[in-house]
């Protein structure tokens, strides 16, 4: 779960709290779901924020390693304040999963 | 009788998200959609492109790539919906609104702890809000209560010549007779600003109660000692950064914690609308950057109604 370049953003003891909400044999599924949902507001909030130019530079580094930190550390030198900016989408989409299962 | 299992409405809802997340993605970012597609990828199936990327189970992407009918149908209802998209990251004031009416009748609920689903909403919820962690569990600990009623304290004495003179404001709360439970506030001797703001947003907590106290006390005593702490009174949108700084109040009181009167008079608990009910979490703040203080929420629901009103 924790093997993605964004991983030093994410309390990941709240995602499993929030996986642990689904019935026990749905866990497995619900686990790459919500995964996959952060995984698609990371790179969307990165695209909006860092300039056009990097972005085929971004996309080429995330394929060649995702689980990588260094992807992170790239990104905090083009966008300085991206960081922050991962952290409130990251934990808004935790909360509006947390509502939805709620 | 049917072999085939029925989903959860929750798991529905998630492939549902899902489904919105992926969707949402790929009308908004048509130039790194298309990248991936050259490549015959998509998000899911990046983590395992990478040449030194951990091998990931194929159950994974199985799971998902091949997504089940509903998920399937609700994409091509998304898609046909002319509803303007926003980010799942942003809050609407609708929305803020109605997380602070959810808290307002959950902090009416007898005092003691929510069910650990309404907890994690409050926790993650308000985490959002003050843009930092908040917690009703840390390290292991966790009071009695993170929901009940807030009684007003007096000063404490910070050193032992300290005099209700010495403190600035709210002086009509008096000076309690003793020092608190947990010391004089000076640091080696000297009343520091941060010994001053300590006393000013000071909580009350009643760790004598806790049932391993007496067992624990050498531990528990120094980790509950200038703990950071949120009270949040929802009732008028208002919340209190402070520190435990005093234990109490007696459990014949019929109150669960205290407040400095900084917290009690500016954080408005004991409005008409509050009369003393909030939520009391643990601030995680390993580093201490969290400044101790007053926190008015409703600034984000200015600031939400004011963008509205712009867009």
């Amino acid at each position: 779960m924790r093997n993605v370049y964004y991983a030093p953003l994410v309390r990941w003891e709240r995602v499993e709290e929030i996986i642990m909400l689904v019935p026990e044999d749905e866990r497995e599924e619900a686990e790459k779901l919500v995964i996959s949902s952060i995984d698609h507001v990371v790179i969307e909030t990165v695209l909006i924020h860092l300039d056009k130019d990097h972005h085929e530079e971004f996309m080429q580094k995330i394929h060649d390693a995702y689980h990588d930190p260094s992807v992170l550390e790239w990104l905090k030198e083009k966008v300085g304040d991206i960081e922050e900016k991962l952290k409130n989408a990251i934990s808004q989409t935790k909360s509006s999963i947390i509502q939805l299962l709620s | 009788m049917s072999k085939f299992k029925k989903t959860s409405p929750k798991l529905n809802k998630l492939r549902l998200f899902y489904a919105d997340a992926k969707n949402r993605f790929h009308k908004t970012h048509l130039n790194a959609s298309q990248w991936l597609g050259d490549r015959g990828l998509d998000v899911e199936a990046l983590k395992m492109a990478g040449k030194s990327a951990i091998t990931a189970t194929t159950l994974a992407g199985a799971v998902l790539t091949s997504q089940p009918v509903d998920a399937r149908m609700a994409e091509k209802i998304l898609g046909l919906n002319n509803k303007e998209e926003k980010l799942v990251a942003e809050v609407t004031l609708e929305e803020h609104e109605e997380i602070m009416n959810k808290m307002a009748q959950m902090v009416k609920m007898p005092p003691g702890h929510l069910n650990r689903e309404d907890e994690l909403y409050l926790e993650q919820q308000i985490s959002d809000m003050v843009g930092f962690e908040v917690t009703a569990e840390l390290d292991g600990h966790r009071l009695n209560h993170s929901i009940g009623i807030m009684g007003g304290e007096q000063h404490l004495k910070r050193f032992p010549t300290d005099s209700l003179a010495q403190h600035d404001e709210y002086q009509q709360a008096g000076i309690a007779p003793n020092r608190g439970a947990f010391g004089w506030f000076t640091e080696n001797g000297e009343l520091t600003q941060q010994a001053i703001q300590r006393e000013k947003y000071y909580f009350a907590v009643q760790t004598l109660y806790l049932p391993e106290w007496n067992q624990n006390h050498d531990e528990l005593k120094p980790w509950y000692k200038y703990r950071k702490m949120i009270a949040i009174n929802p009732a008028d949108g208002m919340a209190a950064v402070g520190v435990v700084g005093d234990a109490g109040p007696a459990q014949w009181v019929g109150k669960q914690f205290g407040g400095s009167p900084e917290i009690i008079k500016d954080a408005k608990i004991w409005s008409k609308e509050a009369r003393g009910r909030v939520i009391l979490f643990f601030v995680d703040d390993p580093e201490d950057k969290v400044p101790l203080g007053i926190v008015d929420l409703n600034q984000i629901k200015e600031q939400l109604a004011q963008a509205e009103a712009a867009s």
